[in-house]
């Protein structure tokens, strides 16, 4: 318990806004609790001020420490954004859940930049609709292998010392062991669900780079040795870990950096100890540039980074750059055991040739990850009405 | 229903006597043969009716002092239905102004919601550095109908940039108004990454862009000109012509043939095969 009290102590929120629908939940009493010298500021609307097609340097930075929790009215379940542009990705049939939006973490090359409005971070008091919804899902695909993530628009565990979601979840997810629950995250904060009983179906990920790169670009998040001895708990509970090397950021001496950060993971944990490990090399949105520049200058590797147009719109490296990265990690994984199970995120089938001379169909191991699953009900009742011409 | 031009609604207004002047240059779109018009004593246009003899105090222009708000607003954009950066930087100046504020009919703000103006981010951004700059790029904004998203880069421009009359040499150049943006928004990197770029300017500005590129995406040219230099140094039989390309993220050889028979055909099928060869050894470009 000292150890989730620590964590909590690490999370900095200057204000805390409650919905008055969500005065009432769990959520809202455990975040009260964690938070006793916070007053409660009862807030209908977004606070703040209205949303805003972008936030101003100070306004988002401001977003990151004032905590708004609010119902959700909207579908928690979808798609993994990836699965829309499967015309020019590989995507690997993720699927998100998202029960809140905006992140406490302050990453330089964060995409999240690109489109968040409002001026709050938000947690999504109505936890039992999300799971209610997943309820319903599971009655008709329970026994299908889905992998739901709740990292999509902000991290899964960088606020969970104080709402204790996780927990909720994997108590839930023990229902149904076909499916894959992920907690993808840059915190160290695990301590919070490790004596919870679980079917083996827990997926404690985190978004890893060389250390030099965390210190660098990854503002507030724990660092790289943090995150591997949180791994390594995690670990020895009997979760099942995984690695994501994303976004992986070229720079001087590169080689040497992720060789080390490769040479860390393996000297710590075996194959058989990490689900997988996926590898995305840096990209973002064009417009979100200007709000990158201005919060983080131009001293910063990833604004400064020579960015090109890419096919479905966003800046990547260099093609030539973005392979060389790939092939020398992939290399140094199998240098020290072939077993390793990795594989690209968001990439183009010719960047997977390239670099893993596959395609993840062919990757045994991989096969089940991208194997296509059917539409949910969501998406098929969507794509009817387009088809009707109800959306335009 | 757009407001009608009711002269009953006019009084004569000599110019001296006139509370204040929006000051801009007539839009195109403004009919000579009209008169200068007032709003509540407010001249709202100075110049581009002819008849408006700006100069002498003792012209006269049609003063519409009994505009409520609504007709005001919907006077002021059928007068001016097309406002660029530059013309919002000046209203915004200008209605911002004490006596202006007090007596004027609307406001900044009413005037963007009646024509559904969104305050994006960016056009905050332009707005607030639209001042900064100098005269003649202001007129440049003008004359290229910039748009508030256009100036956004400005923000990163350190104030070492600003000082320089930069902007001013951007205004006066023939560079087309996409390549003076990018150029304005890869100078900011350049100065925020600390990069020597003063050796542009001694070069004709046509050619400012293609070296602020290569000071930008310095590796990347580095690579490509090698690239260039190696493939060129490859032989190709003749009616065969290639060369090393960017198109965006990726780089590779464009090929192109012209066969006038089959044993050039063989030649070249050779000379692509040499290619291969030679590209191949070359992992660095593949």
């Amino acid at each position: 318990m000292n150890s989730v009290l620590q964590s909590v102590s690490k999370i900095q929120i200057d204000r805390l806004f409650v919905h008055p629908e969500a005065l009432d939940t769990v959520i809202c009493q455990r975040v009260a609790a964690a938070l006793p010298d916070l007053p409660i500021e009862m807030a209908e609307q977004t606070p703040l001020g209205p949303e805003r097609d972008r936030l101003s340097a100070d306004e988002y930075v401001r977003s990151k420490r004032s905590l708004w929790l609010t119902p959700f009215r909207g579908t928690f379940f979808k798609r993994c954004p990836g699965a829309t542009q499967k015309k020019v990705l590989n995507c690997c049939n993720y699927h998100v859940l998202n029960l809140g939006s905006q992140c406490n973490f302050d990453c330089s090359y964060c995409y999240l930049q690109s489109y968040l409005q409002h001026k709050t971070l938000k947690i999504y008091t109505n936890v039992d609709s999300a799971l209610a919804e997943l309820r319903e899902m599971a009655q008709e695909h329970g026994h299908l292998p889905f992998r739901v993530g709740t990292g999509e628009i902000m991290d899964s565990l960088s606020l969970d010392p104080l709402t204790l979601v996780s927990r909720d979840l994997i108590a839930f997810f023990a229902n149904y062991p076909k499916w894959t629950l992920e907690f993808k995250t840059k915190s160290d904060f695990v301590d919070q669900f490790l004596d919870a009983p679980h079917a083996g179906n827990v997926v404690v990920s985190w978004s890893v780079n060389p250390a030099e790169i965390v210190n660098r670009e990854e503002h507030g998040t724990a660092r790289l040795a943090e995150r591997l001895a949180a791994a390594r708990r995690c670990r020895n509970r009997g979760f099942q870990i995984a690695f994501h090397l994303d976004p992986m950021i070229y720079f001087p001496d590169w080689q040497l950096h992720y060789a080390e950060l490769v040479d860390q993971i393996t000297s710590q944990f075996s194959p058989d100890d990490v689900n997988v490990i996926s590898m995305g090399a840096l990209r973002f949105q064009p417009e979100q540039r200007f709000l990158m520049k201005e919060r983080f200058g131009l001293k910063s590797l990833v604004t400064s980074a020579e960015m090109w147009p890419s096919e479905g719109g966003k800046l990547r490296y260099d093609f030539q750059i973005r392979n060389q990265m790939f092939d020398f990690v992939i290399q140094r994984f199998r240098g020290h055991n072939s077993r390793w199970r990795i594989f690209l995120c968001m990439e183009t089938p010719e960047t997977w040739i390239q670099s893993l001379q596959q395609t993840p169909m062919q990757v045994e191991g991989l096969r089940d990850l991208f194997r296509p699953l059917p539409k949910l009900a969501l998406e098929t009742e969507v794509a009817t009405q387009v088809t009707n011409g109800v959306q335009s | 229903m757009k407001f009608r031009l009711d002269l009953t609604h006019a009084e004569p207004l000599p110019i001296k006597l006139c509370v204040s002047q929006l000051s801009w240059r007539a839009v195109a779109s403004w009919n000579a043969c009209l008169p200068g018009v007032a709003i509540h004593g407010h001249m709202v246009v100075m110049a581009g009716a002819e008849s408006v003899e700006v100069e002498k105090p003792d012209s006269t222009i049609l003063n519409f002092s009994n505009l409520q708000k609504s007709e005001a607003l919907d006077f002021f954009s059928s007068l001016y239905p097309d406002l660029g950066i530059y013309h919002w930087a000046h209203l915004w100046e200008w209605l911002q102004h004490p006596t202006v504020k007090n007596s004027f009919p609307f406001s900044f703000a009413d005037l963007t919601e009646f024509v559904h103006l969104h305050i994006s981010r960016d056009f905050e951004i332009a707005l607030a550095h639209f001042w900064r700059a100098p005269a003649s790029f202001q007129q440049w904004a003008l004359d290229k109908k910039l748009q508030g998203r256009d100036l956004v880069a400005l923000q990163s421009w350190p104030q070492a940039l600003w000082s320089q009359s930069i902007l001013e040499m951007i205004a006066m150049s023939p560079l087309s108004k996409s390549d003076a943006l990018q150029c304005i928004e890869w100078l900011g990197d350049l100065a925020g990454m600390d990069v020597d770029f003063s050796g542009v300017w001694s070069m004709p500005a046509a050619q400012w862009l293609q070296q602020l590129r290569k000071l930008r995406f310095a590796e990347s040219a580095a690579r490509d000109a090698s690239a260039k230099n190696w493939l060129a140094a490859v032989p190709k039989a003749k009616g065969l012509s290639w060369q090393w390309v960017r198109q965006g993220d990726q780089t590779g050889v464009d090929i192109r043939a012209f066969v006038r028979g089959p044993q050039e055909l063989e030649r070249q099928l050779e000379s692509l095969k040499k290619l291969f060869s030679a590209w191949s050894g070359r992992g660095d470009l593949t």
